[in-house]
């Protein structure tokens, strides 16, 4: 609950520092994946308390980033026509958010053996 | 400042019924397609269109759109288990999982839209 309630501040906090709009969006859900990617990889094993590992990845950083708002914004573009707009966003949230994932799995494995 | 507390009251409530209802999905399904998070995207997509077209902007899109939908919904969980399902070799379930979510949770949002407005 406070985690959700800190990660849905954060993602206004960016609203409000960078315009509203889709592209904001996309660098929250892209920001989200290489975190959560990170994270979760980082701290399996019996790092943290697994409490506190659901708080932060359910929590703050599941509530960080959403799913609805970028559905929303694609309906958005498709009403006033912009079809290419549309297709980009679509396109550059789903391989960004992918790859960002994998980036931050595969940063957690790296510094995982260093450490 | 009101912005602040209504997002942050909803998020509090939506985080947690994200992770609520998931383990509920998840005492009756055991596959390896991951139904939670597909489900609960598509259910909050669903009922962002239709708050989008219910409400102008003002505390309620605030509170239950950026606050409990934005937090009920998740990008995150949906990227690291389409790589997860990646890196097991399960390719074409991590295709389908990736493709089915985004042209589906368009869809929901442009049916929560369209059932308010009347089609």
């Amino acid at each position: 609950m406070i985690g959700g309630a800190l990660g849905a501040s954060l993602r206004l906090l960016t609203g409000v520092l960078l315009p509203f709009g889709a592209w904001t969006t996309l660098g929250i859900n892209g920001l989200g994946c290489l975190l959560l990617g990170f994270f979760l990889t980082y701290t399996a094993g019996g790092r943290l308390s697994e409490p506190l590992r659901t708080g932060i990845s359910a929590g703050v950083l599941g509530g960080f980033t959403t799913f609805s708002t970028f559905s929303v914004e694609t309906i958005a573009f498709l009403q006033k026509g912009l079809w290419l707009q549309a297709a980009s966003y679509v396109a550059a949230s789903l391989l960004g958010g992918v790859i960002l994932a994998w980036c931050g799995m595969l940063a957690a494995r790296k510094a995982g053996r260093t450490s | 400042m009101t912005m602040w507390m209504l997002t942050m009251l909803g998020g509090a409530i939506g985080a947690p019924l994200r992770y609520g209802l998931g383990r509920l999905i998840l005492q009756t399904w055991r596959g390896a397609f991951p139904f939670p998070t597909f489900v609960i995207n598509l259910l909050g997509s669903f009922c962002l269109g239709l708050l989008f077209a219910a409400f102008a902007d003002g505390p309620l899109r605030w509170f239950l759109g950026t606050g409990v939908l934005g937090a009920f919904t998740t990008f995150s969980t949906f990227g690291v288990e389409a790589v997860t399902f990646f890196q097991q070799g399960r390719k074409g379930l991590a295709f389908c999982y990736v493709l089915a979510s985004a042209l589906l949770g368009v869809l929901a949002a442009g049916l929560g839209y369209a059932w308010y407005t009347g089609w």
